[in-house]
């Protein structure tokens, strides 16, 4: 079985419009033993979340680097790691996450030499400096026969298969503009995870797909949001995973433009017997991509 | 490299609903009344513009009156580009509370989606309601979707009674005072740009306090104040006061 990571981010066209760079940040990781880690995050980009670009390239950093050590320790068995994820996944795993987080944005900011507000004790108000670095984070892991996924704020991660599209994690849907946030004090309450076993022989060809809220946003409902996903699986099984990845921006600038206006970031990884030769090619980025924190 | 066709389902920018709820009772006969139609007419233009600098934004408006009853002046959400005023006459009880039935059964879902922008309500009142409007209002704001509206309340002269419209915006500081014709008109055209702060894509925080998820029974406030910028709410001493309503 082979299997491919690609994808993008573009700038909202409402982003465009008003100078403010894209608030999204994503990252992959292939391990040694080929675990597959994706993230993305996509920052608020309100007036009141100032460094919240800086704060989704933390997070997916994070979720990354957690990941991996997990995956890295558990790598003589497996098995253990999901049986722990199962158990452990929305409490120690996300406490991790969050306070991973929380310490580099700290470390951030005072690198920076950024104001630390105080609080009416005249303590430093770290929820304050928190909130400037406002994000929701997307994550997945895909091991040899299991999945994690894991939610805070909004977002999709899709499975699609030639026949299906269903969502692997359910995140709270709250209505209008709001989203829960890494930013929150014990954040990690509100993460919401999946740990399952998968049989990534079945019914191949395959793909994960997870999206900054954006991507659902610009379609008129969810039926159309999950056609969308059926479609761009059978435009890479009859074009290639090359031909998709070369389009992928302009598509997505176009259904930010033509849709919500809000930065878009679409993470793919792909699974099928056999790769087109060209194909491959996507992976040579190296097997990491590295996001610059600023 | 391929040029391929953009596949997918069909797109479609956020919808967000505005709506104009006016007060039409005997006490706003004359002048008030004709105010109030002179400055949302004199608004549309701006609206007009504020939704062509946000295509990602459906701006989509319709008009309530109420006086002895409530009824749609606009049955159904107009396009902001094809919304026109028409003049309202006013005579009649002030029905509040059916005012707030018909908000009701519009906010709900359907006919309103999930992946509408918050609604922005603009209550516009000169006096005491006639009715029970207490348990309509209950009902409103019980909504998912009354819940996160915008809701801004424009307090017509002395007489309008402020704790109530308090208790519909949720938030003192939106109940703006037009105490003569002048602030009316600055009042309205100020409401009306909620519409834009509204339409920005950027995300904000969830409020737990006001989550239903966290069991809270109690009606919100308005998440209006995450939303609009009110400092530049028109302060009414600034507004000549020498024609007092």
């Amino acid at each position: 079985m082979k299997r491919i990571v690609f994808g993008t981010s573009v700038q909202g066209a409402s982003h465009i419009r008003s100078g403010v760079e894209c608030q999204d940040s994503s990252k992959k990781i292939i391990c040694d033993d080929g675990t597959i880690i994706m993230a993305v995050a996509d920052g608020h980009g309100s007036k009141s979340c100032p460094f919240s670009k800086t704060g989704s390239s933390i997070a997916v950093n994070s979720f990354c680097k957690i990941m991996s050590e997990y995956v890295k320790s558990f790598s003589d068995s497996p098995e253990y790691l999901l049986t722990f994820l199962n158990r452990e996944g929305d409490t120690k795993v996300a406490q991790q996450i969050d306070s991973e987080w929380k310490s580099r944005v700290e470390k951030v900011h005072r690198n920076n030499k950024r104001d630390i507000p105080v609080n009416e004790d005249g303590e430093q108000d770290k929820p304050a400096v928190y909130s400037q670095y406002g994000t929701t984070l997307l994550g997945l892991v895909l091991a040899k026969n299991f999945l994690f996924a894991l939610q805070i704020g909004d977002g999709d991660i899709v499975f699609v298969s030639e026949d299906s599209v269903v969502p692997v994690i359910n995140g709270d849907k709250i209505l209008g503009v709001e989203t829960h946030s890494l930013s929150k004090i014990n954040a990690w309450k509100k993460a919401i995870t999946v740990a399952r076993r998968m049989d990534f022989e079945e019914k191949k060809p395959f793909m994960f797909l997870m999206s900054t809220d954006g991507f659902a946003n610009s379609y008129k409902n969810e039926e159309e949001f999950h056609k969308t996903c059926s479609e761009y699986l059978d435009m890479i099984n009859q074009h290639g995973v090359k031909a998709i990845n070369e389009n992928l921006k302009d598509w997505l600038s176009e259904t930010s433009s033509l849709g919500c206006g809000d930065d878009i970031t679409v993470l793919i990884a792909y699974f099928d017997d056999e790769i087109k030769q060209n194909d491959s090619e996507v992976n040579d980025n190296g097997k990491e991509e590295v996001n610059r924190i600023t | 490299m391929a040029e391929l066709k953009r596949p997918g389902g069909e797109l479609a920018s956020r919808p967000l609903h505005f709506f104009w709820v006016v007060d039409c009772s005997g006490s706003m006969y004359g002048e008030k009344i004709g105010a109030v139609n002179h400055a949302i007419q004199s608004t549309i233009p701006d609206m007009v513009d504020a939704a062509n600098d946000n295509p990602n934004a459906q701006l989509l408006v319709r008009t309530l009156r109420f006086a002895t009853g409530a009824s749609w002046v606009t049955s159904n959400p107009v396009n902001i580009e094809d919304f026109t005023w028409e003049d309202l006459d006013a005579g009649g009880v002030t029905d509040l509370g059916k005012a707030f039935d018909m908000l009701a059964a519009q906010l709900t879902i359907p006919p309103m989606t999930d992946r509408a922008l918050p609604p922005v309500i603009v209550l516009l009142s000169d006096g005491q309601p006639t009715d029970d409007f207490k348990k309509s209002l209950d009902k409103l704001l019980h909504l998912p979707w009354g819940k996160k509206a915008v809701r801004i309340a424009i307090s017509i002269g002395q007489d309008a009674d402020d704790d109530v419209l308090t208790a519909f915006t949720g938030n003192r500081e939106l109940v703006l005072q037009a105490n003569n014709p002048q602030a009316l008109v600055k009042m309205i055209k100020w409401a009306s740009t909620a519409a834009s702060m509204v339409s920005a894509p950027a995300s904000r925080i969830h409020d737990e306090a006001s989550s239903p998820l966290a069991g809270n029974t109690e009606p919100s406030s308005t998440n209006a104040p995450l939303i609009l910028d009110m400092n530049n709410i028109p302060d009414p001493s600034d507004v000549g006061a020498n024609d007092v309503w």
